[in-house]
């Protein structure tokens, strides 16, 4: 019964892992994190399945006591492991945005807890600390039966409490919406393992561990899928969609529109290479986002050396405002960084309703008054 | 079984479903498409909430229970057919490469479901397909083999259309998700077969719900991989492709690799605006699906204007004819009304092995140098 039971909550969990996991073999992406996110699907599949076979051996009868043993060992060892490895992640993820020494504590702490919790886990078939196995071969709770439980619990509220302290730490709408994410998982988990140490018949750690790390999984998807990989803006997909959402919804609104162009980006690819041009972009894309990051403008990148952003500006005065901000920026960029390079920037503009409300007038308005200046600035350089 | 199990069972699935479906709001863009597949998402979150209720309620006697198990019955088995009869229609929308503008037609395979509504709504009175004992549990009425039979059917043709579709289809990609559509329909029905064989364990609803991920993940990963604008493999998809290529080695076989360029596309960007620039890559990209596609090449957009095409075991006279019939083809293009200039791509072409050269990375080179010397030969024209 028991075994049943076991198996019909398991299965499905497994199944989204195994897709999950399969879908994210296949991709080339080799980087630290996402061998770790491998690592944690795996874990917590294998979590499932020794959960299903500590059961189903119980119900068989015939295994010897060791047997028994060893399963048991090894899902309580999982129970502590798995979010041992999230909270890794959780700490690669945020070292990879904003580095900071106290990560690195974190980490050493909670490798030896884990250490410690392993080597009690590992003695019990000779203490009875944890759990023991009855003559007649039924499993049998110890003294310290909540210990696994605790530590996993311990160590999610660990990898809550290091994603909440980032989250104010991180400057735009996306950065903040992926600790959101983050934070999503751990309190998830959280509630799998709590409800199932504390209600009976609900066997949650292993199902909410895989709703998480497929609510996860996806959102990093997604991620990939609307912003630019080299500046972290959404990218030109996105913005499409984003357009094509707001004139769809809310077709009355007024709003403005800016372009930007990189001046004599094609010059500094060629003359100073890609690396350099690269940098250029990113470079840009971050005084943008110091600029509008915390408003409620839509920043992206249009094509190779031009950015777009959708802003709430009704006037030319309110657009010239905006500018003039970028252009600061701009100037003490210049006059701080010092590179091998002098940035500079034009900036065309457009009014929704002015554009007759067609997103193609749109971007050709503001492409045109970009254009203008561009050949405005190159006359008075001579 | 204890309810409680019962319970999970169906609530985890449903979190899941829940899950993807507020997620689709991001990514998926707004075609007909897509929504059809949004509602199914949705259609199966509410019954597997109802499916919930069902558990928890059953075999409690106090009053309006019995109703309540009416309604919940109602809606697990309408929501049943009406979902696989939309998923017939998303397949076969992915498989002609539809628009969704049907129109009336789609009224002949509603057939079925419209009987079985007529059958449902009066299966309070007449307790056909199913009915509620009077220790309030859901009993199974003589007609309840039909309702498997329907939905069975619809997820059938479904599969049939897939698998045809993925025979006509040109495109290597779209074969692919084809083929993956067709094998869907695996899923559920394994699960069937698992509870032939042990009652106890019901895991169709489960199954169901790992098949709307695989479908929703392959539409995921698609995304990732593709370019947004042209609908060609993007530069991401392209580097895993030639590093996969480099690794299995190409030996013996005959591989092209083509590098093409639009000229004067900068041009075209300034004068006209990156509305025009656009549509001209689209055209372009569109000319290239219907010239390559045939002959199941890998397409890919490399950056700005510059595509790659990379044709397996095809003799040298035929990809090269296939690509003078490009070129023309693009030459014929109306691409603004007055024309003030004809559009033109430039083509490196280099075959594996070429002077002994075997690495992708140089083989690319080769392309792109024989590429710049076609271009510096129409400028100096």
């Amino acid at each position: 019964m028991e075994l049943i039971t076991h198996l019909s909550i398991n299965l499905f969990p497994i199944a989204i892992l195994l897709t999950i996991y399969v879908n994210n073999h296949k991709r080339e992406d080799r980087t630290s994190g996402n061998r770790l996110f491998n690592m944690l699907t795996i874990l917590a599949i294998a979590l499932m399945v020794a959960d299903i076979l500590r059961y189903g051996l119980q119900s068989l009868h015939r295994v010897p006591i060791s047997g028994q043993y060893v399963f048991h060992i090894i899902h309580m060892l999982l129970v502590v492991a798995v979010p041992f490895v999230w909270l890794m992640y959780v700490c690669r993820k945020l070292e990879v945005r904003n580095p900071g020494p106290w990560l690195d504590a974190a980490r050493y702490m909670t490798f030896g807890g884990a250490v410690l919790t392993a080597f009690l886990i590992l003695i019990t078939p000779w203490t009875h600390s944890i759990f023991f196995i009855s003559r007649a071969g039924y499993y049998r709770s110890g003294q310290l039966e909540a210990l696994p439980n605790m530590v996993g619990i311990l160590f999610l509220i660990g990898s809550v409490a290091v994603v909440a302290s980032a989250y104010s730490h991180e400057v735009s709408k996306e950065g903040r919406r992926e600790v959101t994410y983050m934070l999503g998982f751990g309190i998830g988990a959280l509630c799998g393992i709590t409800i199932q140490h504390f209600a009976k018949g609900w066997w949650t750690t292993g199902p909410c561990f895989a709703l998480s790390i497929l609510f996860i999984y996806i959102n990093t998807q997604n991620h990939q899928i609307t912003t630019d990989g080299l500046t972290g803006l959404n990218n030109r997909r996105e913005f499409d969609a984003q357009l094509a959402k707001k004139i769809e919804l809310y077709p009355e609104h007024e709003w403005g529109l800016l372009m930007i162009d990189v001046d004599d980006f094609k010059r500094i690819n060629d003359q100073m290479g890609h690396a350099v041009g690269d940098e250029a972009l990113w470079e840009t894309a971050d005084i943008l986002r110091h600029v509008f990051g915390r408003d409620r403008a839509l920043l992206a990148r249009y094509g190779g050396d031009e950015f777009v952003i959708i802003g709430d500006w009704f006037d030319e005065k309110e657009v010239g405002a905006a500018i003039e901000k970028i252009q600061t920026e701009v100037e003490k960029f210049n006059a701080n960084r010092k590179k091998s390079y002098e940035l500079s920037l034009s900036v065309g503009y457009a009014f929704w309703h002015e554009a007759g409300r067609r997103a193609e007038n749109l971007i050709k308005e503001a492409d045109k008054r970009m254009y203008a200046e561009k050949v405005r600035k190159k006359k008075t350089r001579g | 079984m204890e309810s409680v199990t019962y319970l999970q069972m169906n609530l985890i699935p449903m979190i899941a479903i829940i899950m993807m479906r507020l997620n689709t709001e991001r990514t998926l863009s707004y075609t007909w498409r897509n929504r059809a597949l949004r509602f199914i998402m949705l259609l199966i979150a509410i019954l597997l909430g109802a499916n919930s209720i069902a558990c928890m309620i059953q075999g409690r006697r106090s009053f309006g229970m019995h109703s309540l198990l009416l309604i919940c019955g109602l809606t697990t088995f309408f929501i049943m057919e009406f979902a696989a009869f939309l998923w017939l229609l998303y397949v076969r929308d992915v498989a002609t490469n539809g628009d969704g503008q049907y129109g009336k037609r789609v009224l002949i395979p509603a057939i079925p479901l419209l009987c079985a509504l007529v059958l449902y709504v009066s299966n309070p009175f007449t307790g056909a397909v199913f009915f509620v004992d009077a220790n309030n549990y859901i009993r199974k009425g003589f007609l309840f083999e039909l309702y498997a039979a329907v939905a069975a059917g619809y997820l059938l043709a479904a599969s049939a259309l897939a698998l045809l579709g993925s025979f006509r289809q040109p495109v290597q990609e779209k074969k692919r998700e084809c083929r993956c559509l067709a094998a869907t329909v695996c899923l559920p029905a394994g699960a069937l077969v698992l509870k032939v064989f042990w009652p106890k364990i019901d895991l169709f609803w489960a199954a169901v719900v790992v098949a709307l991920l695989t479908v929703y993940l392959n539409i995921q990963k698609d995304q990732v991989t593709q370019d947004g604008l042209t609908g060609l493999n993007n530069r991401r998809r392209l580097d895993e492709y030639l590093k996969t290529l480099q690794e299995r080695g190409m030996e013996g076989t005959n591989c092209h690799f083509i590098l093409m360029d639009v000229d004067k596309f900068k041009k075209v960007n300034d004068t006209y605006g990156h509305v025009v620039g656009d549509m001209v890559l689209k055209m372009v990209a569109d000319q290239l699906k219907k010239s390559f596609g045939g002959l199941s090449a890998f397409l890919a957009r490399y950056g700005g204007d510059e595509f790659v095409v990379i044709i397996k075991g095809k003799e040298d006279d035929e990809v090269w004819a296939r690509i003078r019939e490009f070129k023309e083809s693009v030459a014929c293009m109306d691409w603004q009304e007055e024309q003030p200039w004809k559009l033109a791509v430039s083509v490196g072409c280099v075959q594996y092995g070429e002077n002994g050269v075997c690495e992708v990375e140089e083989l690319i080179k080769i392309a792109d140098a024989r590429m710049y010397e076609q271009k510096k030969g129409i400028k100096k024209a």
